[in-house]
């Protein structure tokens, strides 16, 4: 793996004895790593300023995390549909740098942290395993940091596999704008892994998503995956209004269809740009007003996100769906992190729970029990 | 009480503040810096001023004591003048002294504002802006492309929050290279208009629908004593009907013309 787009690797001296540090230890360039007692930069305060978020992007500290590593997916809020998972916080931000990226309002933290306990995640794990083992729980690692960007140096996913083999109803999602697969193919066939990635035309990934793999290097990757024997989903999120969008995204329908089926892949979703009013400021300054998003027509929706015309927003959507049936009608498409309302007036004209074959996706009757059981232990 | 006379004093750290220093107060020093009353016409360079720099005192809670409410701008001024003597170690105290959370966030808006006209700075001083809606600012390419926009702000007599969003557009439009000339041409009439003008250079896509709807309302929708109007809430838009009634009998009315249009017009694609 290429460790040269990093400035420096902090190892917290309490983790030096953990599996993770051992191992990569002889790795780590040493002139660039560190031991260190405190949090590196922690003198900061406040949101962090445009050249501390870079910064963060540039630096690893290896901790353990102290908490609980399930959590809630955050698109799961009153008044908002969403796929409704749970997740694995494996560490918290990503070295990849996508201007509409939400972590731009979320992280207060200096540097970009990966936990090395991921042997006591797996635990609770194998302890909701106990109780919860016939359930459909789907799980994802990759909310605050990308699943896979890190995954050849930690080899995180190899253990998660490995577990979730054991389970087969519980669903792994690894989510990436990587394309690095290699060191787990091996472990396939398991098809309750699903490698997952987030996709946009080349013109959006060469505009918005820097650092980030090619298009065609995604689509290879999760190729690969179909081929050992994992499951696949894709994500259209977000969709990103340009002035040649529909060529765009045609094309990119083009590139998808042309080498999975609808059977191929399990969940394809659908998702336009939303970020917070605060993350404004940051992106201007990161990314100035070359960028698509910082140029976006975007406006106050009813959760006090920024999106574009409701009206664009679902003729956005229309236009995907409609390329994506033109090509095959069973592909099925879902909308996430929208309103109700979209849904409705969308193509499908009805809730997520009941369109065909997402009904399990939006079980948040598991969810509500798992969630009181959870507190209970708390 | 150690004192000196006003003619030893040197004013290197007149950050302008924005009230004169009343002459019935006794002044301060920082050693032989003055800290209050720069600008104060004493003819007499024998006036007494209290020294007070001492082991025991810090020079933020002095300043905090002689100034216990600053404005931005003046914090800002303030800032860039005793940062380079370095007197003050911890600006986290002295500015949690003014309720602001120092960060490098807020030290680049300051670096920014002190550069900033200082009829500007007077806006911000009176409509007492914080950091954060100066954000904007922060992603100023060329500063020579912002400055003649706002040396005229103070002029213009936008509300608080008015200016916070025309300062936000102005600076968007000029980032998205449109031309001085045209932005110029905007900046004229009523704080309203100017505020209308530029969001419709800043959301081009969003006003031509509008417009498109209002085009076609204009044309079709012939409703006595019914207005209709193409309108924008947030992330939605659409038409909003506006009517007045004095009876019953008048709201019927009203109701059955607009229901008869409707049946009318609902295959036509006007909304
Ligand atoms: S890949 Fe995901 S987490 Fe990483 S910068 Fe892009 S949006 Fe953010």
């Amino acid at each position: 793996m290429d460790l040269s787009r990093f400035d420096m690797f902090y190892i917290d001296h309490e983790v030096l004895d953990s599996p993770l540090i051992k191992r990569i230890k002889s790795i780590l360039p040493v002139e660039k790593t560190k031991v260190v007692s405190k949090i590196p930069f922690s003198d900061s305060k406040g949101d962090l300023s445009k050249s501390e978020f870079d910064r963060s992007k540039k630096n690893i500290f290896f901790t353990k995390f102290k908490g609980s590593f399930f959590k809630r997916c955050p698109g799961a809020r009153p008044g908002l549909s969403c796929c409704n998972y749970f997740v694995l916080n494996l560490g918290l931000q990503c070295d990849m740098n996508c201007s509409y990226c939400y972590l731009q309002s979320f992280i207060n933290t200096p540097l970009m942290t990966v936990y090395t306990n991921i042997d006591e995640a797996i635990e609770e794990l194998e302890n909701l395993k106990l109780i919860h083992e016939k359930d459909n729980f789907r799980i994802g690692t990759g909310e605050v940091i990308d699943s896979l960007s890190l995954d050849d140096l930690t080899l995180y996913s190899r253990q998660l596999i490995d577990f979730f083999k054991t389970v087969p109803n519980w669903k792994l999602e690894l989510k990436t704008k990587s394309s690095k697969v290699d060191h787990f193919l091996n472990l396939g066939p398991a098809k309750n892994v699903i490698a997952s990635w987030s996709v946009n035309p080349q013109y959006i990934i060469e505009s918005e998503e820097h650092g980030t793999a090619s298009l065609k290097n995604r689509l290879l990757a999760a190729k690969k995956c179909l081929d050992s024997g994992f499951s696949l989903s894709f994500h259209i999120d977000p969709m990103i209004w340009h002035p040649e969008w529909k060529k765009n995204y045609s094309q990119l329908v083009n590139e998808i269809t042309q080498v999975f089926s609808p059977s191929d892949v399990l969940v394809l979703s659908v998702g336009a740009l939303r970020f917070q009013p605060e993350q404004k400021a940051i992106m201007r300054e990161r990314f100035g007003f070359k960028s698509w998003v910082t140029r976006a027509e975007v406006f106050p929706s009813s959760d006090g996100k920024l999106r574009y015309d409701k009206k664009l927003r679902l003729e956005m959507f229309d236009y995907i769906v409609k390329e994506f049936k033109d090509k095959n009608p069973l592909w099925n498409i879902f909308f996430c992190m929208e309103t109700p309302e979209t849904w409705l007036k969308s193509t499908f004209k009805s809730l997520p729970k009941s369109v065909h074959g997402l009904k399990e996706l939006f079980d948040h009757k598991i969810i509500k029990n798992t969630e009181n059981r959870l507190s209970l232990r708390n | 009480m150690i004192t000196r006379y006003l003619g030893d004093c040197n004013k290197s750290y007149d950050f302008k503040p924005l009230v004169q220093w009343p002459s019935t107060l006794p002044f301060f020093c920082w050693d032989d810096e003055l800290l209050c009353g720069f600008d104060t016409k004493i003819k007499n360079e024998l006036q007494i001023v209290i020294n007070l720099k001492s082991s025991e005192t810090q020079m933020a809670d002095v300043l905090a004591f002689i100034y216990p409410q600053l404005t931005l701008p003046e914090l800002a001024r303030l800032y860039t003048k005793l940062k380079v003597i370095k007197e003050i170690k911890d600006w986290g105290h002295f500015f949690s002294l003014y309720k602001i959370r120092f960060c490098e966030n807020l030290i680049s808006t300051l670096d920014i504002l002190v550069q900033t006209p200082i009829s500007f700075q007077l806006w911000v001083s009176q409509k007492q802006i914080q950091a954060r809606e100066l954000s904007p600012l922060k992603c100023i390419s060329n500063f020579v492309d912002i400055e003649p926009f706002l040396n005229k702000f103070l002029e213009l007599n936008l509300t608080r929050s008015q200016g916070i969003q025309v300062l936000e557009l102005l600076i968007e439009l000029i980032e998205m290279k449109i031309s001085k000339e045209v932005l110029h041409s905007l900046m004229n009439g009523s704080p309203n208009s100017i505020h209308v003008k530029l969001m419709e250079m800043r959301y081009p896509l969003a006003t031509e629908k509008q417009n498109n709807v209002q085009n076609k309302l204009d044309n079709i929708f012939k409703v006595t004593g019914v207005e209709a109007l193409s309108r924008r809430y947030g992330d939605k838009s659409g038409v909003e009907v506006k009517f007045f009634s004095e009876t019953n009998k008048d709201f019927q009315q009203r109701l059955n013309s607009l229901n008869k249009w409707y049946e009318t017009n609902k295959d036509q694609d006007w909304i």
